[in-house]
């Protein structure tokens, strides 16, 4: 599995690199882009309000964990986000004709430069958590990553098979993820209270970011428990909606044009 | 005069199309009040003891912002006009004025559609029918100069896109210096007393702050309308003429990928 994947980025990297202007705009483009983002939030929430100084590294730390995995997920897994679009172009075919698992040929068959960026920004962002929050802080937050990797895995092969059962699946599957970024990076765990905190615990967002965040937070063990079980569940219903949706998959002619 | 008459239906046509596929934009408009409900939360968690707005006309205000900045620098408008470019060649039209025609119209027809779902938005979030109708009203006072504006961006970024493919890179952190420092996150007044002045006199402010803050509050920021159109009409005629030099320069140094 893992000399597949091996060999899959190589290729994927190869051709990133055949194009060393597109690569280097792509990166330094998101990298800009995520820097405004979060000039953006500190001019708005922090800058001159020391009354929300104390939600500084909660937010920073937020961010640093959303951008790592969103680029880790979209570099080394990059055709997950594609997954709608992939079901609905009759791409899916050839793969299920294979030995291999299709979730896993789905994941692998792309990778976005763009992510590079996403990675580098989020390291960044855990030197800067480093600066304004303790170690201890810092540490329970890189062990959230991989929480929140597998939790946004889970989103992303859940909105993808959305495209096996309604029709334009792959725009609601869009919309599914955005708003579940939108919901991950600002800081939502902070500006909900009361009704509205209990409708935002029925959205996929309470295991991308609510639990993961609430164990940083806290640092018990028993709150990372519950955060890693929430991703481990909320992928184990993914993994049996995309299971359920390849069962009733019907093959498109792939007479036409696709593109 | 028949020119004219043929630009303005190719708008026309341009703005149809926004509105004929109604299945899939919907999804991208769900976007909107989403966007709307979680700006305004953040506001009220942070920023509402400053006391510049109430809760109703903070959606308001966010409302608006979102409407023109969803709907600003869209790749999908600029890489279509670019594509277009090669045929151009052929044509005895301009490519720039049919561009220029075809991104306001489409521009205009995503904005009447949101402006649309603004209405009941305004009225869940507790604004009176006549607070409501006033926001409306003075929206569509500074709706076409607006659109303009945005047209000659998109049509800054098609020329480039014809030279330089990398440009869809880049538009991404163009569209957040808007985002950031045009009042998108939240008011530009709410912000601190280092920070303010140098944002409000950036020509960003004039494009969604500004509009927005005359939409909710009937006056422009500190400024008298008369001022805001100058400053409105002097960036559109410096964009024209980057637009006129730009599409001379591409012109000149084209290459067609071939049939």
């Amino acid at each position: 599995m893992f000399s597949f994947l091996r060999r899959a980025l190589r290729y994927h990297w190869d051709a990133h690199a055949s194009t060393p202007a597109n690569l280097a705009a792509a990166v330094v483009g998101t990298s800009l882009n995520n820097v405004m983002f979060l000039h953006g939030m500190w001019l708005m929430l922090f800058d001159g309000k020391p009354a929300n100084r104390e939600t500084l590294p909660y937010f920073l730390a937020l961010w640093g964990i959303a951008a790592t995995v969103w680029g880790l997920l979209n570099f080394f897994t990059g055709g997950l986000l594609d997954m709608g679009k992939t079901i609905e172009e009759g791409a899916l075919e050839p793969m299920l004709a294979t030995p291999r698992h299709p979730l896993w040929l789905i994941a692998v068959s792309s990778s976005h430069p763009m992510a590079l960026g996403d990675i580098l920004q989020g390291l960044v962002t855990f030197v800067a958590v480093a600066y304004v929050a303790p170690l201890p802080f810092l540490g329970r937050a890189v062990l959230a990553l991989a929480i929140v990797y597998v939790a946004f895995m889970a989103v992303f092969i859940l909105a993808g098979s959305l495209a096996f059962f309604v029709a334009r699946g792959a725009s609601v599957g869009g919309f599914l993820i955005e708003s579940v970024l939108s919901l991950t990076v600002y800081p939502s765990g902070r500006m909900f209270d009361g009704r509205a905190r209990y409708v935002l615990y029925l959205t996929p967002a309470l295991v991308t970011s609510f639990l993961p965040m609430e164990a940083v937070d806290s640092g018990s063990l028993a709150a990372f428990a519950k955060a890693a079980l929430g991703a481990v569940v909320a992928f184990g219903i993914s993994l049996t909606v995309f299971r359920s949706g390849v069962r009733r998959y019907k093959s498109g002619s792939y007479v036409g044009f696709t593109r | 005069m028949s020119a004219a008459r043929f630009y303005a239906r190719y708008s026309w046509f341009g703005m149809r199309e926004q509105l004929s596929d109604w299945a899939s934009g919907l999804v991208s408009y769900l976007l909107f009040p989403f966007f709307l409900f979680v700006l305004t939360a953040m506001w009220k968690r942070f920023n509402s003891a400053l006391g510049h707005y109430t809760a109703n006309e903070l959606s308001a205000y966010v409302g608006v912002t979102e409407i023109l900045f969803m709907t600003f620098l869209r790749s999908t408008y600029f890489t279509r006009a670019s594509g277009d470019f090669s045929l151009s060649m052929a044509r005895p039209r301009s490519w720039l004025a049919m561009s220029g025609a075809q991104c306001f119209g489409r521009v205009l027809g995503n904005r009447l559609v949101m402006t649309g779902i603004l209405v009941p938005c305004l009225f869940l979030f507790g604004n009176s029918p006549a607070a409501a109708g006033g926001i409306v009203g003075r929206l569509f006072v500074v709706l076409l100069p607006l659109c303009v504006l945005a047209a000659l961006y998109n049509l800054a970024f098609a020329s480039a896109q014809v030279l330089w493919a990398q440009t869809i890179y880049l538009s991404l952190p163009f569209t957040k210096i808007f985002l950031v420092f045009g009042g998108v996150f939240g008011p530009l007044n709410d912000y601190s007393d280092a920070a303010r002045p140098i944002l409000i006199a950036l020509p960003s402010s004039d494009l969604f702050f500004q509009p927005a803050y005359y939409c909710v509050k009937g006056a422009f920021y500190e400024m008298t309308p008369q001022t805001w159109a100058c400053r409105v009409a002097l960036q559109a005629a410096v964009l024209l003429v980057f637009n006129l030099w730009f599409y001379r320069f591409a012109k000149r140094h084209h290459q067609a990928y071939g049939g």
